[in-house]
């Protein structure tokens, strides 16, 4: 019943949804600036966070870290050059972020941050390597290829967006982090 | 006076169960995923026999950019010859009958090949290739876990003219010509000596200038 097939549109589905969840956080950033509305339904939804963001951001990073997993040792998709580079930068988070969380220390968004972005930033790379193959090798070598997606589901999500959407979750949590910080310190 | 790193502040009660809301969410998409993966989706294996492969094989094409063809070290070496199959059970054959080849070997799951293939079709449809040059494909290192398998529903969806002969699993019909990723380019001339080997895309403008080169 859990076979390849279900998995990989198990995460896919996630993906979208962390999707959906970036794009109504973005949407709330930048629409508190000019709507008081918007602002209002901001901070109740920064209230409802309180005390879950670095939880929240924790299960990203371990499912993102399992999913990973699951993708090398039990479906035996061997990770190419950038998928490490990826791991590289989600592996750190899973563990950073699970001792945060057990802390409720807040400070750790200065470490993860970084981490974050240059996770975003490498699979936003290799994403666009999967798009457009040419600008690579012109190749695709037949062991472990950074430009072929395994699979592409709904056309478009594929491990490298996978990645993409799971560190932008976790850097959307720690911008609440940061701003339920701000909120909690006297002045 | 600021909150330091590492202290425990009273959490603060959630408006609504946000653990809650996240457990559910992930079973409604889980059981989703399993619903919607449940149906048949349309891939079949692709059965053909494994290509008969006689001859030496051909030393490896170096990673390396060759700067004239004369640099490969399989240059003007007899290519093997083979026996296979295409997906609806056809023999196709390279064999060494005096007739010039481009031989390209394409994986279902390189971008690059798919590239490849829209853009040699849509050559061919316009009135592409030489007379007397014969142009093949192979479909090489087809599996399961990759996208777009299997080879045949992509070359079926594609239109594609050109003869196909199915490597095996091991892609024992590409290791013998000495390729080491896809697409890959083999032309042989009339002796089914290699005159030139490529690993990458083409384009059809080039393709048609071997070609040509090839009929002499």
């Amino acid at each position: 019943m859990l076979d390849f097939k279900t998995m990989r549109l198990f995460f896919s589905l996630l993906t979208l949804a962390a999707n959906a969840v970036v794009a109504a956080g973005l949407l709330l950033i930048v629409g508190a600036r000019v709507s008081a509305t918007v602002a209002r339904v901001r901070d109740a939804a920064l209230a409802s966070l309180v005390g879950w963001e670095l939880r929240l951001a924790f299960l990203v990073a371990t499912v993102a870290t399992l999913g990973s997993l699951y993708y090398s040792e039990v479906v035996n998709l061997v990770p190419c050059q950038y998928c490490w580079y990826q791991r590289i930068a989600m592996y750190p988070l899973a563990l950073i972020l699970g001792v945060a969380a057990w802390k409720r220390d807040h400070a750790v968004s200065i470490y993860v941050v970084p981490i974050a972005v240059i996770g975003t930033l490498i699979s936003a790379y290799h994403y666009f390597l999967q798009r457009f193959p040419r600008f690579g090798s012109g190749q695709c070598s037949t062991t472990t290829p950074c430009n072929a997606a395994y699979f592409k589901l709904f056309g478009f999500v594929s491990i490298a967006y996978q990645a993409i959407s799971a560190f932008a979750l976790i850097l959307l949590l720690m911008a609440v982090v940061r701003a339920t910080s701000r909120a909690d310190t006297p002045s | 006076m600021t909150r330091r790193a590492g202290s425990r502040p009273p959490a603060a009660k959630p408006a609504f169960p946000v653990i809650g809301v996240v457990f559910v969410g992930l079973a409604v998409l889980l059981a989703l995923a399993i619903v919607l993966s449940g149906g048949d989706s349309g891939d079949t294996d692709d059965d053909a026999a494994a290509p008969q492969i006689t001859g030496a094989t051909l030393p490896q094409l170096p990673d390396m950019q060759l700067e004239q063809p004369e640099d490969d070290p399989g240059f003007g070496l007899a290519a093997p010859e083979v026996t296979g199959q295409d997906y609806a059970g056809n023999t196709v054959e390279i064999t060494h009958d005096g007739i010039p080849r481009a031989i390209v070997f394409l994986a279902h799951w390189c971008s690059v090949c798919q590239g490849e293939v829209s853009e040699i079709q849509a050559w061919l449809n316009d009135g592409g290739g030489v007379e007397g040059v014969e142009l093949l494909s192979v479909s090489t290192w087809a599996t399961s876990t990759r996208d777009n398998y299997p080879p045949s529903a992509w070359l079926e969806r594609e239109n594609w003219t050109t003869p196909i002969i199915a490597d095996d699993d091991d892609a024992s019909l590409l290791t013998s010509f000495g390729g080491n990723g896809v697409p890959f380019w083999v032309f042989l001339d009339a002796d089914s000596k290699v005159v030139f080997r490529i690993s990458g895309g083409m384009n059809a403008a080039t393709l048609q200038s071997i070609l040509e080169l090839l009929r002499g």
